[in-house]
């Protein structure tokens, strides 16, 4: 996985922040592959429960991060309860890293 | 430094154009709706004038940020002996001088695209929530042109000097 401690700290501190401690969030994507270089951060949160405006804390999120990491290729997906399950989110999961 | 000028001048114009695009197709698009519904939504994508109008407000949405992030605001930046930095730096730069509000609010800008994009996002409660800051981010956008006009017109960088030119 190519992402920094400080990084991942930061990743999970304001995904909890603006989605609640009880969301997950994976690194998936170029990022897990150790040989790869460069690319975006794509990141996939999930949440187990209802939640309201998820675009809005989304881009939120993503505006924060790319703020804090210093870095504009940040992309981010979401799954929450009654909304569809699509493959990139089980791709996401099935390959991608729970930080 | 006066073909600065020039090029700044020509962006001002750019920016104009594409601002009155973008506030077109947003009354096309919304109708002077206030708010929009699940309803709505449904109705204009039952159109191909209607499919049309989303990809057509999404694209000039995109186009304006881009030529003012990353065309217009280096630009003003040098003219006016700032720093000039990274994308985000620029930003920062421009939020100090109160061009914009909410720099974070503009890096975030880019996400939503991803969100407005009909083919990719098929849960419509999803497209609709994107519809709607993406309309308030449209009025971001084009009250940050106006400052740097604004701005640009009392520091004097808005005109080519004629007598540099000769």
């Amino acid at each position: 996985m190519r992402l920094t401690t400080k990084q991942i700290a930061v990743i999970k501190q304001k995904t909890a922040l603006i989605f609640g401690d009880d969301a997950q969030v994976y690194l998936f994507g170029s990022r897990i592959d150790d040989n790869a270089k460069g690319g975006d951060i794509d990141l996939f949160i999930d949440l187990a429960k209802e939640i309201e405006n998820p675009v809005a804390k989304t881009i939120r999120l993503n505006g924060v991060l790319q703020q804090e990491i210093g870095m504009q290729k940040i992309d981010i997906i979401f799954h929450a309860l009654s909304y569809d399950w699509l493959p990139i989110h089980s791709e996401a999961k099935e390959r991608g890293i729970l930080l | 430094m006066i073909n600065d000028r020039l090029r700044f001048l020509q962006l001002l114009q750019l920016v104009d154009k594409e601002t009155l695009h973008l506030e077109q197709i947003i009354h096309r698009f919304f109708e002077q709706q206030e708010t929009i519904s699940l309803e709505w939504l449904q109705e204009k994508l039952a159109t191909a004038t209607g499919v049309d109008q989303l990809e057509s407000f999404s694209a000039k949405f995109s186009r304006l940020q881009d030529t003012l992030g990353d065309k217009l605001l280096p630009l003003f930046l040098k003219l006016s002996a700032e720093p000039i930095g990274t994308a985000i730096e620029n930003l920062n730069r421009a939020e100090k001088l109160g061009l914009i509000m909410d720099t974070g609010q503009w890096l975030g800008a880019r996400q939503l695209r991803n969100f407005l994009v009909h083919d990719y996002i098929e849960d419509l409660t999803i497209l609709l929530e994107a519809l709607e800051q993406a309309r308030i981010m449209s009025v971001v956008l084009i009250n940050t042109a106006n400052a740097i006009k604004h701005y640009a017109q009392k520091i004097g960088i808005d005109k080519v000097n004629n007598a540099q030119t000769r």
